[in-house]
């Protein structure tokens, strides 16, 4: 499997290579020479060129990318990972408790029988069996907690840290403090959900931040990115006879105007922006990818073909350096019908991708500097809504962590013996936040961008580290 | 200011970085006794020890302090300061023993039987069996208090103390008296008089740029546009004396000047057509705010008459719709819609919607983040969070409304109309039911029998639909009952026409009390706080009450009345801060960078004015002349620093050369121009540009994939068409808060999220790839060269020369020439050779969708 590529591609590691590459074709070196005359190409510049070159953090670094499974709609912690015995005994019982559309139900048992798993013995829902096998790579976050009840503003924070649009996403946060090791890729990339996310492309937003840092989203097919494609009348050799006729009038251009650090990284760009297209259209192309591989994730299926999918392009992603990616289930796991329909059917979904990733992963050796991290937005309530479903809650929910850094088979924290609030060893989105930052060796205190007289954090002004999910 | 204690622990702040020595003496007791533990840890269970910061210090805060915390203290006890729980209340039994919960009175209260006299807490849910075992946990591990979360040691801070030390700071002085140098020459400008004493004679200003280069400098600058090619060969080759100023006045008397000059401020107010978050509903009304700021550009409405009215033009000015369509300034933020009825969530949206207002109104008007004063004191500047409360306190009586644009009459006229229709309708409907009634009433039993007979033995009682009788009635009695609908359809349908109205900002019925909110949050109120204020502008000084506000006391009973006038007031309010704040906008527009380069934060971290002597003059002069911007627009545009050249060779070659950031202004940088620009100057080239004026927002096409807000109410059409109607100035594009107009994104353009006070110029892949792949720029470069085809004819030298003068507003260099005419005729036959029909066609429009990529097309000298 995977015979091609196993481990990551070979990058663009310096500056200068990237500088050499991008400049090849159309005489950089004489341009380069002229504006360094002039002592003009000074830090401030370098940024200008390009907020995107791989820098490393503050820290030692355990992961090098990040993979976060984003189940958008609230999963329950304690129909699939954190199961609650005194739920199933007091099933059908009132208990004081609010929930976002009002009028709760009495606690609802679980539907789903558990089993323990792997040496650590970690409880999963019959509903995630693939899931299930790697639970001694897993730290189980039990006890996290949010601000919101409402989808948009729980998804922002869990985005950005903060539940008002707006601010830069963590994925932005990262590539401004780390850059991103593929030059021809974006360094934060979003697999979206096929129906679109509630607040949208906010979620993946730059925010205050460098528009470089800005989340692209990549769409299933070959599509992925908005204006990869030519437009049908223009072929790649009329766009080449294009970009030579704008590289030989905009050189002359910048002659005239010897300094300007902006024009030089535009030329740049465009040569960028064309090697881009081949290397994301050859990103896409999964057609050589082996049988056993699509198989692994789950592309026999129809149920399980598109996260699959979306599974398979994250590990190409980070194979070939892109630092920051989510994946966006493909419905959402909003149960507030029927938990045990919607939970299913959502779990057919992901199983399959999730557990062929983490194999994949391990087999590549990728495991070990790649963080993978599966939540939502927040969890649901331990009473009924309408019968069968529940509701959202924000008190107590469950998130785990696989990968670089992490310490396989333990579980963190607790919710009470319902699952409704979370009561021990409680983690915030900004301890989340901050130790995703951690592992990739950034201080979540320190990574700061001053924005109309304030220095922002994605931690805003919390955070502290999970340390006991922590290799 | 001054702060007597700063132990101020429990303010939780971003902009703490360094650790607090209690902190670090906590975290040393934590390893003491965890080294402590770790001897013993042979002895112990294997479980790790409790953490009092995230099991322990939450469960007293939710359950245990309302009644034992710093506002009540139920008993004598205190479950938040160390000393006070291990002594316990009045009882006289501590309530917590370190390491013997047996002893501890606490556990026993919690775990008592919930029917018990003294159970804890008394009402509502007991406590958790785990949190019970945590607590108990915890307690027999020592009962381990991190210092930094005992509020003993914490005492919150006492409140800041703004001090006339702090209204020293630049910012907030009064405007200096500057007398710019006298002048050799009656005719130079001031402002360059007051450059020139900042220079050297080693750093002289650049020399004047060509004209060519001055002419599309302005357009671009004052209408967003690109200059005629007569114009430019007029102005440039037949020099005329007062040439410059004439055309100056021309642009600013254009009507694109306020479609150009409108957005900055629209970036400023968060402009949007749409709610934002999950359901981002429409809000079709709200240009009338967009047209409402693009007219006062162009009229050059008085800048203190802007501020006021988008602060109080409701009550200032209560008949006229300019003035009421100017208060929407305070609610174009976003806003979550929410079918919830928790309480403490709907607290919580309510005021991050109060907080966008005020922190909006303060950074666009004031350059201060006074919204960073909402959970505590400002960290840097003399902001106390009592400001913040008093200030907020002027929105909160405020509402989003539709306003209606008609006259009282017509307004009256109107609901007469409707209530008359709602009563013909109301009777056409009762005919109806009572007709119904009458002719099913004898149906009734037979039909229900005949429906029970076939019913399955576990089927409910049967029901009669309409169909069912329908069935049973005559032809007759069906045509009537026919007559009967379709009479209730008429009036249905017949609805007096909707008058026009425009969303802004009104009064609620009931105003709400205010409260200074704990911590800034919600749920929290404290004291009750009445309006007042910025204390460092205002001190013992008060606002003037204006004529048009006939109340006595304005701060108590129209506080936005008396904020707008305080706002303005340069003798005993904020006008002064708020004249250098706007001037200081338009210098950066003009310049790319404004003489304070931090335009929304005037205050203490900010950026200090490079030249403050011109930054105050201007505002004076701006006040001076009646708050009328275009004159300092005039006198900026035609000053010698605007017209120099933005070639910096000459600079360069002089060793001496010393002002890399040119703080000192003695050159000019080539500007990017903005997205909105970008589009706009695309459509001008290529002869597409729809000029019309105002008016509801244009929803032009954007890539169905890129649709990908879920569950929004009013969703973007996925099926918008391209073409004149859409054509229009970026300015008058419906701005969806999800979904934005992908070129906008990839060239920065502003998120109306939140107030933008400077777009940062970036150079991205994606902005490569739409100028390179976007079917859209490919359409417009087609006809572009249909258009040369047009105006040229068929000879390929004049083509060029006519697109080199439409899109750069000069003529191709001989060597750019022979570039042109080898690429367009080496692709002419590069697409014969492929069989293509339009080959020459098709080949120029390859040229000129790459002059659209040149570095010259986006960047103005």
């Amino acid at each position: 499997m995977n015979s091609q590529h196993c481990g990551r591609f070979e990058t663009a590691g310096n500056r200068r290579e990237f500088l050499k590459r991008a400049g090849a074709g159309f005489g950089f070196l004489a341009l380069s020479g002229l504006l360094g005359e002039h002592r003009l190409l000074g830090a401030a510049a370098d940024h200008a060129r390009n907020p995107l070159a791989p820098r490393p953090g503050p820290l030692p670094a355990k992961a090098k990318s990040i993979i976060w499974l984003f189940m958008e709609g609230g999963p329950s912690g304690f129909d699939l990972f954190d199961p609650k015995p005194d739920l199933q005994q007091r099933h059908g019982q009132r208990m004081a408790i609010e929930t976002f559309f009002g009028n709760p139900g009495p606690l609802l048992r679980s539907p789903f029988e558990f089993k323990q798993h792997g040496q650590s013995g970690a409880w999963v829902s019959e509903v995630y069996p693939n899931v299930a096998r790697h639970v001694d790579d897993i730290a189980f976050v039990k006890s996290c907690f949010a601000e919101s009840n409402n989808h948009a503003p729980a998804m922002f924070q869990m985005n950005t840290g903060l539940t008002r649009p707006g601010f830069p996403s963590a994925g932005s946060w990262v590539t401004y403090g780390l850059g991103s090791e593929n030059q021809n890729l974006p360094g934060f990339v979003v697999l979206g959900n096929q129906r679109g996310s509630k607040g949208g492309p906010l979620n993946w937003s730059n925010g205050f931040l460098p528009s470089a840092h800005q989340g692209t989203l990549f769409r299933n097919g070959p599509n992925a990115i908005l204006n990869l494609h030519r437009p049908p009348d223009v072929t790649r050799a009329d766009q080449r006879a294009q970009l030579d006729l704008m590289a030989q009038l905009n050189e002359a251009h910048l002659a005239e105007r010897p300094g300007e650090a902006d024009l030089l990284a535009r030329i740049q760009n465009y040569e960028l922006a064309y090697r881009m297209q081949a290397e994301a259209l050859d990103l896409v192309e999964l057609s050589r990818e082996t049988d056993a591989t699509r198989k692994l994730y789950g592309l026999d299926q129809a149920k399980s073909k598109n996260f699959g999918t979306k599974c398979l392009l994250a590990r190409r992603l980070v194979e070939r350096g892109v630092r920051f990616v989510q994946v966006y289930c493909d419905e959402e796991w909003d149960a507030h019908g029927d938990i045990k329909q919607n939970h299913t059917d959502m779990a057919a979904q992901t199983d399959r991708g999730i557990a062929g990733l983490l194999t994949d992963l391990k087999q590549c050796g990728l495991l070990d500097s790649t963080l993978v991290v599966w939540g939502g937005e927040f969890g649901r309530m331990p009473v009924s809504e309408g019968g069968k479903g529940r509701d959202h809650n924000p008190h107590g929910f469950c998130v785990w962590f696989a990968g670089a850094g992490i310490k396989g088979g333990v579980s963190h924290g607790a919710t009470d013996e319902v699952g409704y609030k979370a009561v021990q060893d409680r983690v915030s989105v900004h301890d989340l936040h901050a130790t995703m930052l951690h592992l990739l060796g950034l201080d979540h205190k320190k990574l700061t961008y001053l924005h109309n007289g304030r220095r922002f954090r994605l931690t805003d002004v919390s955070g502290e580290l999970i340390q006991p999910i922590l290799a | 200011m001054r702060r007597e204690n700063s132990n101020a622990f429990q303010m939780r702040c971003y902009c703490e970085t360094s650790m607090h020595p209690l902190q670090i003496s906590g975290a040393r007791a934590v390893i003491s006794l965890m080294l402590w533990l770790s001897l013993l840890a042979p002895l112990l269970n294997a479980a790790p020890m409790v953490d009092f910061s995230k099991s322990i210090e939450p469960l007293f805060a939710e359950n245990c302090r309302k009644c034992h915390g710093p506002e009540k203290q139920k008993g004598g006890l205190r479950l938040d300061v160390v000393a006070n729980a291990l002594k316990g209340g009045d009882s006289g039994d501590p309530a917590v023993v370190p390491r013997d919960s047996a002893r501890s009175k606490l556990l026993q209260l919690v775990s008592a039987k919930p029917d018990s006299d003294n159970r804890m807490p008394p009402k509502g849910e007991m406590l958790k069996p785990v949190q019970i075992a945590l607590l108990k946990q915890w307690i027999d591990e020592g009962a381990v208090w991190p210092e930094h979360l005992n509020a003993a040691t914490n005492a919150a801070p006492r409140e800041m103390v703004v001090t006339d030390e702090d209204r020293k700071h630049w910012s907030f002085l009064p405007l200096a008296r500057i007398e710019p140098p006298a002048a050799n020459d009656p005719l130079t400008n001031p402002i360059d008089r007051l450059i020139a004493a900042r220079l050297t004679k080693q750093l002289q200003l650049s020399p004047e740029a060509p004209r060519r280069t001055l002419i599309r400098r302005l357009y671009f600058d004052l209408v967003g546009l690109p200059p005629a090619p007569d114009e430019v060969t007029a102005f440039a080759d037949a020099p005329s004396p007062g040439a410059f100023e004439k055309l100056v006045e021309r642009l600013l008397a254009s009507p694109h000047f306020g479609e150009r000059w409108g957005r900055h401020w629209l970036d400023v107010a968060r402009y949007a057509d749409s709610k934002g978050y999950e359901r981002d509903r429409d809000r079709p009304t709200a240009w009338h705010y967009r047209d409402f700021v693009l007219r006062a550009c162009n009229d050059d409405l008085p800048f203190d008459q802007f501020v006021q009215w988008q602060l109080a033009g409701d009550e200032l000015e209560p008949a006229n719709f300019n003035a009421r369509i100017a208060t929407a300034f305070i609610g174009l933020g976003p806003e979550v819609e929410s079918d919830t009825k928790l309480a403490d969530e709907l607290a919580r949206y309510r005021y991050a919607d109060l907080d966008d207002m005020l922190s909006t109104t303060s950074q666009a008007m004031l350059g201060l983040s006074v919204g960073c004063a909402r959970c505590h004191d400002h960290k840097y500047d003399p902001i106390p969070t009592r400001d913040y409360y008093r200030l907020l306190s002027a929105f909160t009586p405020l509402e989003r409304q539709e306003w209606p644009l008609v006259s009282e009459r017509e307004l009256k006229t109107y609901q007469a109309a409707t209530n008359a229709h709602a009563v013909k309708l109301a009777a056409a409907v009762q005919s109806l039911s009572e007709w119904l009634k009458t002719a099913k009433e004898p149906l009734r039993t037979n039909l229900l029998a005949g429906k029970r007979a076939s019913l399955q033995p576990d089927e409910k009682e049967p029901k009669l639909t309409d169909d069912d009788f329908r069935k049973a009635f005559t032809p007759e009695q069906c045509d009537e009952w026919d007559r009967f609908a379709a009479a209730v359809k008429t009036i249905e349908n017949d609805n007096p026409a909707p008058v026009a109205t425009a969303f802004t900002m009104a009064a609620m019925e009931k105003p709400p009390k205010n409260f200074l909110m704990k911590r800034g949050e919600p749920t929290h109120p404290g004291e009750e706080v009445e309006f007042g204020f910025l204390t460092v502008l205002d001190g013992a000084r008060t606002a003037r009450p204006r004529e048009s506000t006939r109340d006595s006391n304005p701060r108590t009973s129209r506080p936005r009345s008396a904020l707008a006038a305080w706002m303005t007031d340069t003798e005993h309010g904020a006008g002064a801060l708020v004249a250098r704040v706007i001037v200081n906008r338009m210098w950066q527009h003009h310049f790319g960078e404004g003489l304070v380069r931090t335009p929304s934060d005037f205050g203490t971290q900010g950026d200090a004015p490079g030249q403050p002597e011109l930054l105050d003059w201007l505002a004076s002069e701006l006040v001076r002349g009646g708050w009328r911007l275009k004159p300092v627009h005039k006198l900026i545009v035609t000053s010698a620093v605007y017209r120099q050249s933005s070639n910096p060779k000459s600079k360069i070659q002089n060793p001496k050369f010393d002002d890399p950031d040119n703080r000192l202004l003695s050159r000019r940088r080539p500007q990017r121009l903005e997205s909105e620009i970008i589009r706009d100057n695309i459509l001008a080239v290529s002869g597409c540009l729809n000029t019309n004026l105002f008016g509801p927002g244009v929803k032009a096409p954007i890539p169905a994939e890129l649709n990908s807000a879920y569950n929004t109410r009013d969703p973007y059409p996925k099926d918008a068409k391209d073409g004149p109607e859409t054509w229009r100035r970026s300015v008058y594009l419906f701005t969806k808060r999800s979904l934005r107009q992908p070129l906008f994104e990839a060239f920065d353009g502003a998120d109306p999220s939140a107030t933008c006070a400077r777009r940062i110029p970036t150079t991205v892949a994606p902005q490569a790839l739409a100028l390179l792949n976007d079917a859209w720029v490919r359409a417009r470069a087609r006809d572009f060269a249909a258009r040369l085809e047009r105006e040229a004819g068929s000879s390929r030298e004049a083509q060029v020369r006519r697109a080199y003068a439409l899109a750069l507003s000069r003529g191709p260099r001989a060597d750019e020439l022979k570039a042109a005419l080898d690429f367009t005729s080496a692709q002419t036959a590069a697409r014969e050779q492929r069989g293509e029909k339009a080959a020459a066609s098709l080949a120029l429009a390859d040229f000129c969708h790459a002059l659209f990529g040149l570095n010259e097309f986006i960047y103005v000298d």
